[in-house]
């Protein structure tokens, strides 16, 4: 299966997401990720990623793309893009980071964990714990002690926005 | 549905793997399976966690909750994260609390913002040891409060001229002073005494500086004194025997200021220049010349910011280039220099009587822009210390002024990330300082602060300790009496209503009434008091 186009210039790959959707790249966007690297040196062109659903690659082989011809003049444009692309829900920022940390990309990495710590700044814990659906497992009293411990971070206003 | 398209997968990739790893012999028992993928997947940070990722992941993807994605993501997440922000995630679940509070950057927060923690005596040791980075942080956070404490003055005489310069060495709890009498003095800053003093070394000691190894003092000779510790001597150095080394007068022009780093000294001097000595060998590395004279330097790391005339510089170390020059950053000379323990925040203090902040960003290229103004002198700013989050100033009007930077730097690293790109100098407006101590009618040269203290002095030779280190206890006393009062006070009020509240029950009983009204004066007053309220109720 998976006829590999082996052509001399572009050399393809296939990624295949978890819902086993196939989607072909170049080989040169595709070693961005560390795991596929590491399978395309172990001479691989067919790439199963069965933890990557198919909604988090589509938009991880975009970026790929886009930064695979990174130059000085696109700068810019890179960034905007960069920007379109954290612009979205946590529950996809959570799909995304967790489908990058396992293709390894670190640039990504970085931009969204930075984008999702940005993001839970200033919120109170109530909306920090509905943003990353979690139950309080804390008992009223725990949490009131905590909270006194932590109590200087408790002297500013709060966004209680879940955006 | 789902499942089986899992199950699918599933095989598919062994299969896959099967066939590339087969010199690994690889059985198809899930537990070896997960392992080939780790050796797949290697050369990530998180490497370690993919395990981890592949057990997390077999869980359907709809409702996803971060406690789904491995630790060491989430770790990666909350490294992000400020303390604040750190605390308040941490009130949301124990796992996260548990994350937040082992996590290593509470030791990058320390060590940002105070350096190195130092060790207490021998038994101290032992517990800091135990503590956590978080614990550490959480402790230094709270003491860093008590600068807007009560405090005790100790007096330091010995001095009999002006002092130019205070130096504390908080590690060891020592101070050491100098000025125009020749001679350096070192003191105890707990107990407030005076412990050792140099013989005169003929001519003004303008600087000071020193670290457990080594103490040095640089005069209007254009030489340098130093004085090596001993391994002995419980006070580091003996100042009493002449000094273990004499380098030869270099500097053409008096030494203002001096400073230490691991492995190099730094010395600038009215002659505009600063040089950089190797401390083991004492040659002289570099020689960074300036268009005027140099009054302050600060080293971090291989970079030294000095102010020299009126202005601002940052020079690289090992090239000797300037990195960045702000002309002009006072009216008149810039007098003072401060510098964060990160090296990014610079404060200069000027003969205008302005305090201003810089922040130097950019990594390849050094910027330099103001962030904040303070005036809270009258006349010159001499001289400038910072401990976090704390910035004090010493000026000739005889005022400390006290200005807490925390404000500052959470609102300008916002602004830092949306938007980086704006010019220099957006800040025009003047920031209150947050305390003033008053209380000199004389110039003041020198300040410094360690370990819950300021040590200043000035004009008239006297050193001065404000000692705040049992301004929380105090505080906390005050707090306690407070408390205990507006108890008392609740008592009292509550007997009171509860017998108005009988007063008016026994209404019809004329008896009662009177009863209450024989109580006394204070009481029957009180009852008008309630009468005053029923009527603007």
């Amino acid at each position: 299966m998976a006829s590999t186009t082996e052509t001399k210039q572009k050399k393809m790959l296939i990624l295949k997401s978890a819902d086993n959707d196939e989607f072909e790249i170049e080989e040169s966007v595709g070693v961005q990720s560390e795991t596929i690297k590491n399978l395309v040196e172990d001479g691989f062109t067919f790439v199963p990623l069965p933890n990557v659903y198919t909604k988090a690659l589509i938009k991880i082989i975009d970026y790929l793309k886009k930064h695979a011809n990174k130059t000085d003049s696109n700068d810019e444009e890179i960034k905007t893009f960069d920007k379109d692309f954290v612009n979205t829900t946590f529950d996809d920022l959570f799909e995304l980071v967790s489908a990058a940390n396992y293709l390894h990309i670190s640039c990504l990495m970085n931009m969204l964990c930075q984008t999702i710590a940005d993001r839970i700044k200033d919120k109170s814990p109530e909306a920090v714990r509905k943003i990353f659906h979690i139950n309080c497992d804390y008992t009223p009293e725990e949490e009131a002690k905590i909270r006194k411990a932590n109590a200087q971070a408790f002297e500013g206003q709060f966004d209680e926005s879940l955006d | 549905m789902a499942f089986e398209c899992e199950k699918g997968t599933e095989s598919l990739r062994i299969c896959s793997i099967e066939s590339s790893k087969k010199r690994d012999n690889l059985a198809l028992d899930s537990e070896k399976r997960k392992a080939s993928y780790k050796v797949d997947a290697k050369g990530g940070i998180l490497n370690s966690k993919c395990e981890e990722l592949l057990t997390v992941n077999e869980v359907l993807p709809d409702c996803r909750s971060i406690t789904e994605l491995p630790p060491a993501l989430i770790s990666e997440i909350l490294n992000c994260l400020e303390p604040k922000e750190l605390g308040i995630v941490s009130c949301a679940s124990t796992l996260l609390y548990r994350l937040a509070s082992e996590h290593h950057v509470w030791k990058e927060f320390y060590c940002e913002r105070w350096g190195q923690p130092i060790l207490q005596a021998p038994f101290g040791a032992e517990h800091s040891d135990e503590k956590s980075w978080k614990q550490l942080f959480e402790e230094r956070e709270f003491r860093s409060k008590t600068f807007m404490g009560r405090y005790t003055i100790d007096m330091l005489y010995g001095h009999t001229e002006d002092v130019r310069t205070v130096f504390v060495l908080s590690s060891k709890k020592l101070v050491f002073t100098s000025g125009y009498d020749q001679i350096v003095r070192m003191w105890d800053l707990e107990e407030g005494l005076s412990i050792a003093s140099s013989p005169p070394l003929g001519c003004t000691i303008r600087a000071v500086a020193a670290d457990s190894m080594l103490l040095v003092a640089g005069g209007t000779g254009g030489f340098i004194h130093c004085w090596k510790a001993n391994d002995g001597n419980p006070h580091l150095f003996d100042l009493r025997e002449p000094q273990n080394q004499n380098m030869e007068p270099e500097h053409d022009g008096p030494i203002t200021c001096l400073a230490l780093d691991v492995n190099r000294m730094y010395s600038g001097s009215w002659d505009m220049s600063i040089r950089v000595w190797d401390r083991s060998s004492l040659e002289c590395l570099k020689v960074l010349i300036h268009s005027d004279w140099v009054w302050n330097l600060s080293p971090h790391d291989t970079t030294v910011a000095s102010t020299a005339g009126s202005d601002l510089y940052v020079w690289d170390i090992n090239s000797g280039s300037k990195l960045v020059i702000v002309n002009n950053a006072h009216a008149g000379y810039t007098y003072s220099l401060a510098r964060s323990h990160t090296g990014k925040l610079l404060f200069t203090g000027g003969e205008d009587g302005a305090i201003h902040m810089f922040e130097i960003f950019g990594n390849a290229r050094y910027h330099v822009r103001r962030v904040a103004t303070w005036i809270p002198h009258l006349s010159a700013v001499y001289s400038l210390a910072f401990e976090f989050p704390w910035l004090v100033s010493a000026s000739s009007d005889g005022k400390l002024s006290l200005i807490d930077v925390r404000k500052l730097l959470r609102t300008h690293r916002n602004s830092t990330l949306s938007n980086s790109s704006k010019a220099v100098n957006l800040v025009d407006n003047v920031e209150p300082p947050q305390r003033m101590l008053h209380g000199f009618g004389i110039n003041l040269f020198a300040v410094d602060v360690g370990s819950n203290r300021i040590v200043c002095a000035g004009e008239e030779g006297v050193v001065r300790i404000w000692n705040f280190s049992q301004a929380l206890e105090i505080e906390q006393r005050v707090q306690a009496l407070r408390g205990l009062r507006l108890e008392n006070r609740m008592r009292r009020r509550n007997r009171q209503l509860e017998m108005n509240g009988n007063g008016r029950r026994g209404d019809h009983s004329i008896f009662t009434e009177k009863k209450n009204q024989m109580d006394g004066d204070r009481n029957s007053w009180c009852n008008r008091r309630r009468m005053i309220w029923k009527v603007k109720a």
